[in-house]
């Protein structure tokens, strides 16, 4: 090996290359050393071993980019120690190879080295140093996995903190992520349309299944799902735009055309009313894509014509402030928040005072939480406050995090002793009941990227805050805690047996959760019809425990509120309630159950006229529902209000040009 | 938009299909009969674009050929990312001959398609990629896709 004038004239790495791991597997015990400290000098972080064993217990510890591997070794040749490491530990074999040798250097057995080790290079001793450390490189993707930024799912929350995101950017960023929950997709829309993308996102589930969004120019003109339920019947009734008659008419109809056609053609619809019914219609397509799974995605960028129906940044905003008031689980935001919990929510450069989706109920049912991110606030902060919904917290921030108006700044803030040790107690007290696996989702660690106990605490740790400096306090003996509890979880998930036995379990006792939900809520059903609301109240609770996800349970759990509507907090019930409804899930507001329960609510707030129109929609959709005609017959004494066109809302006005009497 | 093209070129039980363009909901296959050839050669390299309605249709398509032999030739990225990511793509009795591979020059933002070719770029079980891949102003040019993704076909 030579070393041209003593100098190391490698170019010397940016910063980011610097943390590269490197691990040597060499027994020439001179040449080890000398290329360590070559790598060593140009910032690289060095492991130097001699045998396959201690190679072994470095990469069961450590995350190394790197190898590099001498073909002979005492024990074993260094070509079957990679492929052996390979095949027993793919989780720790990420590293590049790159081979070296001074025997071998016949071309055929090179070239078959570098196909069964998959290595980048083969060098020939003896080598140049600067040869050998030009290798030394990782691409972009290994190299966002080891900083602080930490996996790749958590750049994709943070690309909005970035000006301008380039189309190879957004590819990057997507291809990155192994596997993706369908709960990120609106996050994933979001993005695509924010930034001006045209192309198809390919959506992958689990069962096989494909689904995909096509977009132009940031505008979503396709939604293509395996479930093509129409719904356009219900939904030209209840908008209003048809009468039930006309449909079920037009539905007889035995002619190949289409629904909406049928009705253009016999002037019972107005085009444009029914462009508006196909919007809404994809909105119901791309909610169903949002769902509680592992899915996989690809977006490739191609030309793409601007159509319509099509979904704009604007309307998308309406759609994203539904989705995630309805489809997102409160247990998954938290999980997903649990990273940022004590970073600063910062304004994004879009964010504005006037900006429309501040005017959102999301946002709005929160009292202050914009003056409150003006003086950035942490999520932790922000959920101590006492009038603030735990749910309504995370999905109105979510919601923010999702339109790209805020990101979290790139550091942590000191966390006040007292605050640190309140978020400690609250974490201890909700995972003690927890299973190892509920553990790690709890705290969004099951990212398969991260191999070791160590870079899984690591990544946990934030959450926390810094270790406490007083021994004897609380907060310090809770800290070592959770700390104990979460590494312990750690090396049991990490453990493909334990993992999958605790899945199984899982799994079962969700199950029979599940189970449970279903009976609980028919009881609770049946309370509701004979107005025992106490009743229901309890069952509901129980509801809420077993499985808040249950379709429906918003629904019910709404009419449950209304009925049990404290006089002397009404104000405060009635926000419950409206934060009720606003988690209704688009399709299940095309059930009958909707404008009953929406009837009842306005009712509850004195809109009478409202009320009875509501109640007519219900009806309209099942006439067989007693307990609607019943409330309609309730206020038939009450005279219904006559809209004033003057004080009317534009929207209400506009749309009530296109509705059928 | 670029739309879907076909040209076919039948020689004895020898078919070449040449496909361009993009493939959605308005590529019709129902045409592109592919009986009676044993050995199928499907030339890839003008597809600009596929979507969930094309990838349902191409399976639909390709399991309709009998036991024939199939080559995928001068496959785009879009269509190694669907052979990577949806089973029954690249049907049992197919196979990639020769595929591309984005290559990108931080400094300069110059991209490049490289070609892997079977036997010379890539085999049964391993990736050779070109030891000196440059841009047009002799730069040198990283691959830009993530390998333990882009490569898993190969040993599908």
């Amino acid at each position: 090996m030579s070393i041209e004038n003593g100098v190391f004239s490698a170019e010397k790495p940016s910063v980011e290359d610097s943390k590269i791991k490197i691990l040597i597997l060499e027994d020439d015990v001179s040449l080890g050393e000398a290329l360590k400290e070559g790598l060593s000098r140009v910032g690289h972080s060095v492991f130097l071993v001699a045998d396959p064993d201690a190679a072994t217990e470095v990469l069961s510890t450590e995350r190394i980019d790197i190898l590099y591997v001498d073909c002979l070794l005492p024990q074993v040749m260094g070509i079957d120690y990679v492929t052996k490491i390979r095949n027993e530990m793919p989780s720790r074999a990420r590293f590049k190879t790159v081979l070296m040798s001074g025997i071998y250097t016949d071309k055929d057995f090179i070239s078959e080295a570098i196909k069964k080790t998959q290595a980048i290079a083969f060098l020939r001793k003896p080598f140049n140093l600067e040869e050998a450390i030009k290798f030394a490189k990782i691409d972009d993707v290994a190299r966002r996995e080891r900083e602080d930024i930490g996996s790749p799912r958590k750049s994709l929350y943070q690309i909005f903190a970035r000006n301008v995101v380039s189309n190879r950017e957004k590819r990057k960023l997507i291809e990155s992520l192994e596997e993706v929950s369908g709960f990120d997709l609106p996050f994933i829309y979001s993005l695509l349309v924010e930034t001006k993308s045209s192309g198809h996102l390919n959506i992958y589930g689990t069962d096989g299944n494909v689904s995909g969004v096509s977009l132009s120019n940031g505008v979503i003109v396709g939604v293509d799902i395996e479930d093509k339920t129409t719904y356009l019947g219900e939904m030209l009734i209840q908008s209003g735009y048809s009468l039930p008659e006309d449909v079920q008419e037009a539905l007889n109809d035995k002619s190949p055309r289409r629904l909406g056609t049928r009705l253009i053609q016999a002037n019972k619809l107005s085009p444009h009313a029914f462009d508006l019914i196909l919007t809404e219609q994809m909105n119901i397509r791309l909610s169903r894509t949002i769902v509680d799974a592992t899915i996989r995605i690809n977006f490739a960028a191609a030309e793409v014509e601007p159509i319509e129906p099509s979904i704009d940044s604007d309307s998308l905003s309406y759609f994203l402030h539904d989705w995630i008031a309805s489809k997102l689980s409160v247990a998954w935001l938290k999980s997903m928040h649990m990273m940022w919990g004590n970073y600063r929510i910062v304004r994004s450069g879009t964010y504005k005072n006037d900006h429309p989706v501040l005017k959102m109920s999301l946002i709005e049912s929160l009292e202050g939480l914009t003056q409150h991110i003006d003086r950035g606030v942490t999520l932790v902060e922000l959920l101590s406050q006492t009038n603030y919904h735990e749910a309504a917290v995370h999905k109105a921030i979510h919601f923010l995090l999702t339109k790209g108006l805020i990101v979290f700044s790139k550091s942590q803030t000191v966390v006040n002793p007292l605050e640190q040790l309140r978020t400690l107690k609250k974490i201890y007290s909700e995972i003690q009941n927890k299973n190892q696996l509920q553990v790690i989702e709890y705290f969004g660690l099951g990212d398969e990227t991260v191999t070791t106990v160590e870079n899984m605490v690591e990544d946990f740790l934030p959450v926390l805050g810094e270790q406490p400096k007083d021994t004897k306090s609380e907060a310090y003996k809770l800290w070592g805690q959770i700390k104990a509890r979460v590494s312990e979880s750690c090396s049991s998930y990490l453990d493909a047996g334990q993992r999958k036995q605790a899945k199984q379990n899982l799994l079962k006792t969700e199950a029979e959760k599940k189970l449970k939900a279903s009976s609980v809520i028919e009881e609770a059903k049946q309370a509701l019809q004979l107005n025992q609301y106490s009743k229901a109240g309890n069952l509901m609770a129980q509801v809420a425990e077993l499985n808040p996800e249950i379709a429906q349970f918003h629904l019910f759990n709404a009419w449950t509120k209304v009925g049990n509507i404290d006089n002397s907090k009404q104000g405060q019930s009635l926000k419950d309630i409206e934060f009720e409804l606003m988690q209704v899930p688009p399709d299940e507001k095309y059930d009958a159950l909707y404008p009953f329960v929406t009837g009842l609510f306005q009712k509850a707030k004195g809109d009478i006229s409202g009320a009875r129109k509501s109640f007519e929609k219900c009806l309209a959709l099942n006439a067989g529902m007693i307990v609607a005609r019943r409330e309609l017959n309730q206020l038939g004494s009450m005279a219904a209000n006559k809209d004033d066109i003057l004080s009317m809302d534009l929207k209400k006005m506009v749309s009530g040009f296109f509705k059928k009497k | 938009m670029s739309k879907f093209d076909v040209k076919m070129d039948k020689a004895g039980e020898s078919l070449k299909v040449n496909l361009a363009g993009s493939i959605d909901e308005d590529a019709d296959f129902t045409q592109l009969s592919l009986a009676g050839a044993s050995k199928i050669e499907i030339e890839m390299s003008g597809l600009k674009s596929i979507n969930s309605c094309g990838i349902r249709e191409w399976i639909k398509w390709l399991s309709t050929v009998p036991a024939s032999k199939i080559s995928f030739n001068q496959c785009p990225k879009v269509i190694v990312d669907q052979i990577n990511m949806v089973d029954g793509f690249l049907p049992a009795n197919a196979k990639v001959e020769s595929f591309f591979v984005p290559y990108y020059n931080d400094d300069s933002g110059a991209e490049k398609n490289v070609l892997f070719r079977y036997g010379t770029e890539f085999s049964d079980s391993a990736v050779m990629p070109p030891s000196d891949v440059k841009d047009d102003d002799g730069n040198p040019m990283e691959m830009d896709v993530i390998e333990s993704k882009y490569f898993k076909f190969i040993k599908k």
